[in-house]
């Protein structure tokens, strides 16, 4: 073979192979859902017998999250810091942290989010991509910022038109529905939603930010630094531009690091392996969800989004939140139903089949499971100055 | 630069010199999460949902409040 043959096979190899790099990053939209809708519905339970725990001795600002992990029932104060232990009936066995600067507290003005991780390190999450690591003693192990860069600064991306989807500093995390979930494969990573306020590229402006823009970012917490982003938004999206206001997910794992993905106006659940290749899709629409959804059918305005976020969003029946019962294979989904039902919903998937769709109590949505009992997550209620649980057995 | 060391030569106004230090600048220094590492590319602004975070991309704060730049003093959220 001559020297001219020897090129043209070396550069036919070279095209090949970029080509194959590009398509593993940038791979097909219709790839991350395409396929045959699996599963179907038998209905084992029309009812669930819902218990109250109300809890009324803890010092607390209403503003807090709640989790359960191992045996226990944790609370944690957004504002004041202090992480509440409870026992499954609620009874308080001890508190830890509280805002400050010792290597027992919490330096933080205000706790976003938090996650426990899987080898028993507790991550708290600040507004200005702080990370806050605790070992399972409760004492500081670090706090470090997050390596947010990409290409741009952080800064700098909101400078550049048209930015490629792919950007890391394109995205920030997802504030309003910010739930962490620590991989169990990777035990430093941790994966979180993300979305884009850039003003080409953002829910409320953008087709492409349907079709391209990533929804979940996996961050390395030793390094403090986001090491992947992934995963996109449903078809049903574009149906109606724009619903920005509507573009959030839940999310959880199985051991084996895949993914179920619900979003809010889609009625199908998404299966995916930890690269986030579809494995499978499923699910029923919820019972009397208010689904007559608002857009923006104006020019981007600010106002008027705040509008259907806080005053129109309440009115509408949306997917909300999942739970997996790896033990019983069960996955959970609740729902609102919109603000004109005088209650919420609670679906029960077996594999890909529907056991249950149940009425719950407004606000109720799915926690955890503690053996026997599954847990909503708590109810912070100022006015009446007291925390609500629900619990139930199936 | 006379002014400066005349202030070490008056006790009173060592003391003065001293309480200021202790409880207003030193400790604004070292507040928060202003003692984080390697923090000062990370500036908060407001987001669509009128929060003040590192997502946020200057949209106004609240209806009618154009406060884009919603960071305190050490540019934390």
């Amino acid at each position: 073979m001559n020297k001219k043959g020897i090129l043209l096979i070396l550069t036919g190899y070279m095209l090949v192979a970029t080509s194959c790099f590009k398509s593993q990053n940038n791979p097909a939209y219709s790839s991350f859902f395409a396929g045959e809708i699996s599963g179907n519905k038998k209905i084992e339970m029309n009812k669930i017998n819902i218990d109250t725990i109300t809890l009324t001795n803890v010092n607390t600002s209403y503003l807090g999250f709640s989790a359960i992990s191992g045996d226990s029932i944790y609370l944690i104060d957004k504002l004041f810091c202090w992480v509440y232990i409870l026992d499954l009936d609620g009874q308080l066995i001890t508190r830890k942290l509280g805002q400050g600067a010792g290597p027992k507290e919490l330096d933080l003005k205000f706790v976003d989010s938090f996650c426990f991780l899987h080898d028993g390190r507790k991550l708290f999450v600040g507004s200005s991509l702080d990370l806050h690591l605790y070992d399972k003693n409760w004492n500081r192990i670090a706090k470090k910022v997050i390596d947010w860069r990409g290409e741009y600064t952080y800064t700098d991306i909101y400078q550049i038109d048209s930015p490629d989807p792919a950007e890391i500093s394109l995205y920030g995390f997802e504030y309003e529905k910010f739930k962490i979930i620590n991989s169990f494969k990777h035990p430093d990573v941790v994966l979180v939603p993300i979305y884009s306020e850039h003003k080409d590229f953002n829910a409320f402006v953008s087709e492409d930010y349907y079709k391209k823009g990533r929804i979940m970012a996996s961050i390395d917490i030793r390094k403090a630094k986001v090491v992947g982003l992934n995963g996109r938004r449903p078809p049903v999206y574009l149906e109606n531009k724009y619903l920005g206001h509507h573009s959030f997910y839940s999310f959880t794992l199985t051991s084996e690091d895949e993914i179920f993905i619900t979003h809010e106006i889609d009625s199908l659940i998404y299966m995916y392996d930890y690269d986030f290749n579809l494995l499978r899709k499923f699910g029923y629409a919820g019972r009397n969800m208010n689904a007559n959804y608002t857009p923006l059918t104006t020019n981007f305005d600010i106002n008027k989004i705040r509008h259907l976020y806080f005053a129109d969003k309440p009115q509408k029946g949306y997917y909300e939140e999942l739970f997996y019962d790896e033990a019983n294979t069960l996955l959970f989904r609740s729902y609102k139903k919109g603000n004109k039902q005088k209650v919420d919903g609670l679906q029960i998937y077996r594999e890909n089949v529907l056991i249950a769709d149940v009425d719950v109590p407004k606000e109720f949505v799915i926690l955890g499971y503690i053996k026997p009992y599954y847990f909503s997550k708590a109810i912070f209620d100022e006015e009446r100055e007291q925390i609500v649980i629900y619990r139930f057995k199936i | 630069m006379k002014a400066m060391t005349n202030i070490f030569r008056k006790p009173m106004l060592s003391i003065a010199l001293m309480f200021f230090l202790g409880f207003s600048i030193i400790p604004l220094a070292m507040n928060g999460q202003g003692s984080l590492e390697d923090d000062s590319s990370i500036v908060c602004h407001c987001n669509f949902w009128g929060k003040c975070k590192a997502s946020g991309s200057r949209a106004n704060c609240a209806v009618g409040n154009p406060n884009v730049n919603c960071q305190d003093y050490n540019g934390n959220c």
